[in-house]
């Protein structure tokens, strides 16, 4: 082939890959407008009706957030659900999955006893978590849609209102206020979390996966600190010192790892403890970042004295954790479900989440949610059989069901420990909810419980009680964004860079502002607009 | 007198290249090492060691054992075995009769061809309209679906159509002479001198087979039938969940590190075994079709 032949086949193949976008964006785009909830009837928020199971030893709290802790494992399970759910059809739902991948149903004694136990064939499509978003546009172009879909794990979807809003059933009637009492273990949700997912065009499109109330936080090593004088209690000064205090011989106070920095994580414990609002506040309805507040800046500040352990950019988060186990890092920023995490590797010294260094301080929420699960259109019968399925996987901790889709078949994957609580089998290894991820497709609304830890389960609770009651949630939370929702993992990423430069001395603490111009530029100020006329709806 | 290069070193610098040599070899192998003392190191050592071990004083084949108890990896390094092997053997069929004709002045028709088949290696498909293609010819949820796609890769059929045409054209016409046709020139004369490149595309296509694992999670709901390199990652990103737990998920005691560490052994090892074999053709066969296409 000569050179001019492949020249002019170039072009025309560049001609042939732009035409086609080009093309595209002439075809009405986007129900602009649609998904939001803007000038809308408003769907109530399903009513909260709290499951009135085994009474925990320690109380919880839905408005706070305080979850309810059990010291030992209920003795007396309640029934959750009372009919069989299913009609014995295939129901498809596909997940997100962190496992590998299960035994075939025909060889799996946890999928055969759910199946049984919700009346219906469900088949799993497990979605890994590295290919989630591909595999999610490639479903949603092609039109075939399972059963259940579910959306979140922290992706945010090009397009994924208007995906749902276009191709998804609209469950307002079937759970919208008072209509939700039918579900009762749906019921059993916590508004937070409703909220969390938020409306669609005003309307109530899913289910949430409920998460506890607290954000990503910072696990610290109570043991090193206690042996050190630190007391649980501290202010700003008394926490850089203690983290100084831990620093040398090869030993560093504070670790983070590169996920940290794929936005603003590292910051959000340093942040809620100077009162800055979580990522938004709304001033006179309009929507301003917490990175251009004072608080903020002053945690920036602070932060840039704290001794990082120095390859935080480029140690992975599994090993960042071992740093931690192994006591070379005395403290860690993670997500509120590394407690639970942690209790099971760690054994020779006691850890915490830390209280915030300050009298003011406004720690940050999550979002309340891991996903949420949504339905192909379909009869009004057959959604009310998936939201059967929904309440029967969302029954409590403390109820038979609960202990099934957690646990699995008492004698088969776990049997009863000395005191009464669970003790998992050799089955359990390669027969769980990790590997079978029934709990995304929706979940009970999570407790305190660690087997054989009360110690951890009273710690963790009285972090919440002391936190929970002075945070602060995010306020666009649960609202719609088109710019958030196409570039928000773009914007993120701005901040995290930018952390991760003036905290490692790439730049100076002066340059902030032109970071701050930079993820305006590319959409912050846009979503910032986007937000406040949604909130003004809201 | 000797020109300097064909001298005999001097002992320093016999010396001299026997520490570069050494320094070199063990930074290649210090890596692999570590991957495998890792991988046989119990949990405890492990996260002692802030994650990776060089010398595992606690051995351990945990990882091992969690990664093949089950039979799902069984399973799964069946179907990549059946994939490899067929998919190799069709790939080879198609790439050496496209190569073949395309290398063969006279094809009517064969420069639109050519063309064509040019055209697809500068602007691949993109995954969304491949994957409409997968579900629109009924290969959705089957093996053939990571076969049938990728069955001609350009590349090596550019490689081996350089070769085809590399072949004295004499040595073709002496055997139309002799009354042979295409497809008799072609396996009885082209092949037997093109052993090389055949092994060396091969080994390129076994390779590409044996680490296929996006498009199975792609083009397959059904995760039994997911091949060795899709569920050999699942065991390598498992340890890397971070917003989400609950009692059961860390089922696991291993050390994530072991997990990983053990995958790495077990995903090269095939491929290890099979390079020996292969690598005397490996130069000489990519080198054949380099300088022509």
């Amino acid at each position: 082939m000569d050179r001019r032949s492949l020249l002019k086949m170039i072009g025309a193949g560049a001609l042939a890959v732009t035409a086609g976008p080009a093309l595209t964006a002439c075809d009405g785009g986007s129900a602009k407008g649609a998904v939001g909830n803007s000038g809308k009837n408003l769907t109530p928020w399903p009513t909260y009706v709290p499951f009135a199971g085994p009474k925990p030893d320690l109380a919880g709290d839905a408005k706070t957030g305080v979850q309810p802790g059990y010291l030992n494992y209920p003795a007396n399970l309640a029934q959750a659900v009372k009919d069989k759910p299913g009609d014995g059809s295939d129901v498809t739902a596909m997940v997100i999955t962190y496992g590998t991948p299960p035994k075939p149903v025909e060889q799996n004694q946890l999928w055969a006893a759910l199946n049984k136990a919700l009346g219906v064939n469900l088949k799993l499509v497990m979605v890994p978590d590295a290919e989630f978003q591909k595999k999610m546009a490639t479903v949603m172009a092609s039109g075939d849609l399972p059963d259940i879909i579910m959306f979140g794990a922290g992706y945010y979807l090009s397009r994924e209102q208007d995906f749902i809003l276009s191709q998804c059933a609209d469950l307002s009637d079937l759970i919208g206020g008072d209509n939700v009492k039918a579900y009762p273990n749906l019921a059993n949700i916590p508004g937070y979390s409703w909220k969390g997912m938020g409306r669609i065009g005003g309307k109530l499109y899913g289910v949430p996966t409920e998460r506890p109330m607290p954000g990503n936080s910072l696990i610290l090593n109570r043991s090193a600190l206690e042996k050190a004088g630190v007391p649980r209690d501290w202010d700003a000064d008394g926490f850089l010192a203690a983290m100084k205090g831990y620093t040398g011989n090869k030993k560093w106070g504070i670790g983070a790892s590169a996920s940290n920095f794929t936005g603003p994580n590292t910051a959000a414990y340093h942040a809620g403890s100077f009162g800055a609002p979580n990522l938004w506040k709304v001033e006179n309805g309009q929507f301003v970042s917490t990175y251009e507040t004072e608080q903020f800046r002053k945690a920036l500040e602070f932060m840039t004295k704290l001794p990082y352990y120095p390859d935080s950019l480029t140690t992975s988060a599994v090993d960042m954790k071992s740093l931690f186990y192994n006591q070379t890092v005395a403290s860690m920023t993670d997500g509120f479900g590394a407690y639970q995490a942690t209790t099971t590797k760690v054994k020779d010294f006691t850890f915490d989440f830390a209280l915030p260094y300050a009298k003011n301080a406004t720690p940050w929420q999550g979002n309340g949610r891991f996903g949420y699960t949504v339905f192909k259109k379909a009869s009004a019968d057959r959604l009310k059989l998936l939201l059967r399925v929904c309440d029967y996987l969302a029954s409590p901790f403390g109820s038979k069901e609960y202990e099934l889709a957690n646990f699995g078949v008492e004698g088969a994957h776990f049997t009863r420990g000395a005191d009464g609580g669970i003790a998992l089998t050799d089955l359990a290894k390669v027969e769980n909810n990790t590997t079978l991820p029934f709990k995304y497709v929706a979940a009970a609304p999570q407790v305190i419980y660690f087997p054989g830890m009360p110690d951890a389960t009273r710690r963790l609770h009285q972090w919440e009680s002391d936190t929970l009651p002075r945070s602060v949630a995010d306020p666009s939370n649960g609202l719609r964004s088109g710019t958030w929702s196409a570039s928000g993992a773009q914007l993120d990423k701005v901040i995290g860079d930018g952390l991760a430069a003036v905290l490692f001395g790439r730049k100076s603490l002066s340059e902030w502002d032109a970071i701050l111009k930079d993820w305006k530029g590319k959409g912050g100020a846009k979503a910032a607009e986007e937000y406040s006329t949604e909130h003004a709806a809201a | 007198m000797r020109p300097a290069w064909q001298g005999r070193p001097t002992i320093a610098v016999r010396v001299a290249k026997g520490v570069a040599l050494t320094v070199v070899t063990l930074l290649v192998v210090f890596p692999l090492w570590t991957v495998v003392a890792t991988s046989v190191s119990s949990p405890e050592l492990v996260t002692a060691n802030g994650g990776y071990v060089i010398w595992p004083s606690d051995l351990s084949l945990d990882a091992y054992t969690e990664i093949l108890g089950g039979g799902i990896v069984t399973k799964a390094l069946l179907v990549s075995a059946g994939v490899t092997i067929l998919g190799t053997a069709l790939s080879l069929v198609a790439t050496i009769g496209l190569a073949y004709g395309l290398a063969r002045p006279q094809l009517f028709g064969g420069r639109p061809i050519l063309l064509l088949v040019m055209f697809t290696f500068l602007f691949p498909p993109s995954m969304i309209p491949l994957f409409l293609i997968v579900r629109g010819t009924g290969l959705f949820d089957t093996y053939s679906a990571l076969v049938l796609p990728f069955l001609v890769n350009v590349f090596n059929l550019v490689v081996m159509r350089g070769f085809f045409q590399s072949v004295p054209t004499e040595l073709l016409e002496a055997a139309r002479i002799d009354g042979a046709g295409e497809f008799r020139i072609l396996l009885r004369v082209v092949l037997p001198l093109s052993k090389a490149v055949v092994a060396v595309i091969g080994l390129f296509y076994a390779v590409a087979y044996w680490n296929r694992f996006f498009e199975a999670i792609i083009y397959f709901n059904d995760q039994s039938k997911w091949p060795i390199g899709t569920v050999l990652r699942q065991y390598v990103t498992q340890g890397a969940q971070l917003a989400d737990s609950s009692v059961s998920e860390s089922a696991s005691a291993n050390a994530p590190q072991s997990i990983q560490m053990a995958v790495v052994v077990l995903a090269t090892l095939p491929i290890v075994c099979l390079y020996p074999f292969v690598q005397r053709y490996f130069v000489k066969g990519v080198l054949t079709g380099a300088v022509k296409a």
